[in-house]
């Protein structure tokens, strides 16, 4: 039996290792000072991650990072958790499998392919744009603003992942008894009296998972920030990543080394522990 | 109060190509007040027919009404479910996980809009009565199931529901209290005179709650009467089954000093007269006894010579299995209040009057 599980535990080992292996190697490397200017590296301690705080760019794509994240937390589970709700409350069972499949198609959609389609769309002569005119409503620049650049950006992933979000939050609503809602029905409960007190209540495992995938995909995203800002040197839609990004390809390799450090510390320090509990509570729950 | 009028109430559930009939036609009126029990094997349809009155479920055809008001017809919910004042108390109990007990019954209370005294002091009422006061503060997992159940019979009761619909209401309680919790039920049934339909597949149930009780099974009610008299004359071999423990026995209908015998093996039973050759014999175990004795007076008909097969026990009385000398696969259990030896031979007894046949 030892011997068995031991057997079924080898390729986790394997893929956990060369994780590990990786990690630990772009650890040394961040610090080093490896560069264009410095073909053969030495270490130098933390004087890398030093000269990183005092380039602007870095805390500016860090706090990009970090907006985008907490905005697509906040709005994808608001939406998640609207489409949810009246996924949930939709008596017919066919309809609902049809908006479902519809409202988690932009995951299906690759990012890149995403932002393209996002790009056109927000072309101020022929996107949404056009019916904006047509319609006699203000039309916003979008992507040709720094004003509204980054909130068009939030507006992409916000819509790509908010159909992540509604999984998580319909799977956890068709997990409540359901004659908990019965019950509440005939105790005369609205169905928003339903959903705040009794299945949002119940639904926490949904919150949790939903609250932590959103921020780990945001945080790391690339695409979207990459695609819509047309290269990697656009400081208004510059992330952490695509900073990452475009330190490697000027070939300041400890430095993009160290950004993909800190990027993973913050992802490990918030999402694991975050994860792990939501999923352990879930499976405790079953 | 309200009564309750099902006029050919059916209920098919249709999946892919199968259509499967949960209900066939039922017909009953439970008058108001009333206790009403409904019996019947798990799958037979008492809970489809309890989730129609609740409107939790639209029948396929027929039509409920309440006091002459119709509240559903084929296929189409003319009174919604939380229009029709019902207190129900769920198998599982459905308590709100996420509330304490008092949040758990002021619950209806609040989509009542009712002052914050007033909703206090139907709550202290109600839990006063089911003894669950000390443990208002208390969320349900951190109740027993006794007191959970009672938490949910409060939730059921405090709004003042026209009906009380017990679905299954003992299944989940430990058998030591489940006596006490009938007896709570019953009492309080009695005190407020609510009409009360309780679904169960437990006969306990239904004795100790329901003055009247219909029998559920394959989606049709076959028998309504009292529980005692579907226990003395109950229709079908399924009902004699449900409503309590029963010696089956296949018999051959024999004639001989003008009286009517049905006789299986070595065995001779005294019967009514019957049209057919071969019957089916079903005894409760009260009525059939072992003894050594010859006679045991005019009550007792004696049935013939019988061989203890196996000797055991169950609560309270020895429980011995006897054979005909002849065929050791013709099992008759009888409860008696010693154990007797395996192999000995007794003489078998039956209560005159008491052996029921069916066809």
């Amino acid at each position: 039996m030892r011997i068995q599980g031991l057997l079924m535990a080898i390729p986790t080992i394997f893929f956990s290792f060369l994780l590990l292996y990786l990690v630990i190697w772009n650890l040394y490397f961040s610090f080093t000072n490896w560069s264009l200017l410095n073909p053969h590296p030495s270490f130098v301690g933390f004087q890398t991650y030093a000269s990183l705080l005092y380039m602007e760019y870095f805390s500016i794509s860090l706090s990009h990072s970090i907006l985008l994240s907490v905005g697509t937390v906040v709005f994808g589970n608001l939406l998640g958790l609207l489409f949810a709700s009246l996924l949930y409350f939709l008596g017919n069972e066919k309809m609902r499998s049809i908006y479902l499949s519809l409202l988690i198609y932009p995951l299906s959609i690759s990012m890149a392919a995403n932002s393209l389609i996002w790009l056109w769309l927000f072309n101020i002569h022929i996107g949404i744009n056009w019916l904006l005119r047509l319609l006699h409503l203000p039309v916003p620049l979008w992507l040709s603003s720094p004003s509204t650049e980054f909130p068009s950006l939030m507006v992409v992933v916000i819509w790509a992942y908010a159909g992540l979000s509604l999984i998580f939050y319909l799977a956890a609503f068709m997990g409540v008894d359901k004659s908990l809602i019965e019950a509440a029905r005939i105790d005369r409960a609205n169905p928003l009296r339903i959903l705040f007190r009794v299945l949002l209540p119940n639904s926490m495992n949904g919150f949790i998972v939903s609250s932590a995938l959103l921020f780990l995909f945001s945080f790391r995203i690339f695409s979207p920030p990459y695609l819509l800002s047309g290269g990697p040197t656009n400081i208004f839609l510059q992330t952490s990543v695509v900073y990452m990004y475009y330190l490697f390809t000027t070939e300041y390799f400890a430095q993009a080394s160290a950004v993909a450090t800190i990027i993973t510390a913050i992802a490990t320090a918030v999402v694991i522990p975050y994860a792990l509990y939501g999923i352990k509570r879930w499976m405790k729950h079953e | 109060m309200v009564n309750v009028m099902a006029k050919g109430i059916t209920k098919i559930y249709k999946s892919r190509r199968k259509e499967v009939v949960a209900l066939d036609n039922v017909n009953i009126d439970i008058h108001s007040g009333e206790s009403f029990g409904i019996l019947g094997p798990s799958g037979a349809g008492k809970t489809t027919f309890m989730r129609i009155i609740a409107g939790l479920d639209i029948p396929t055809q027929g039509e409920l009404y309440f006091n002459d008001e119709l509240v559903a017809t084929s296929n189409k919910l003319v009174v919604p479910p939380e229009d029709r004042n019902i207190g129900m108390v769920f198998q599982t109990w459905a308590l709100y996980p996420n509330m304490t007990a008092y949040d758990n019954i002021a619950f209806p209370l609040r989509s009542l809009r009712m002052s914050k005294d007033e909703e206090r002091k139907r709550i202290n009422e109600v839990s006063e009565i089911l003894g669950i006061a000390h443990v208002l503060n208390h969320y349900p997992r951190e109740l027993s199931g006794g007191q959970q159940q009672r938490v949910a019979l409060a939730r059921a009761l405090v709004k003042n529901p026209s009906i009380l619909l017990l679905d299954e209401p003992f299944s989940n309680l430990d058998a030591r209290i489940r006596d006490s919790a009938r007896a709570l039920v019953r009492r309080i049934q009695n005190e407020l005179k609510i009409t009360t339909i309780t679904v169960s597949h437990d006969p306990a149930d239904i004795f100790s709650i329901a003055e009247r009780a219909g029998v559920i099974v394959h989606g049709k009610l076959v028998q309504v009467d009292k529980p005692s008299a579907i226990y003395s004359s109950p229709v079908t071999v399924e009902v004699a089954r449900l409503i309590g423990d029963l010696v089956e026995l296949n018999g051959r209908v024999e004639e001989s000093n003008n009286k009517i015998y049905a006789v299986v093996d070595d065995f001779t039973f005294p019967i009514n007269k019957v049209a057919a050759n071969n019957v089916r014999l079903g005894i409760r175990l009260e009525d059939l006894k072992i003894s050594d004795e010859v006679s045991l007076g005019d009550e007792w008909v004696f049935v013939g010579r019988a061989r203890v097969k196996v000797s055991s026990y169950s609560s309270g009385l020895f429980r011995v299995t006897v054979v005909p000398p002849s065929n050791d696969n013709t099992e008759i259990v009888v409860m008696v209040d010693r154990p007797f030896d395996v192999g000995r031979e007794v003489n078998l007894f039956v209560k005159s009057g008491k052996v029921l046949v069916f066809p």
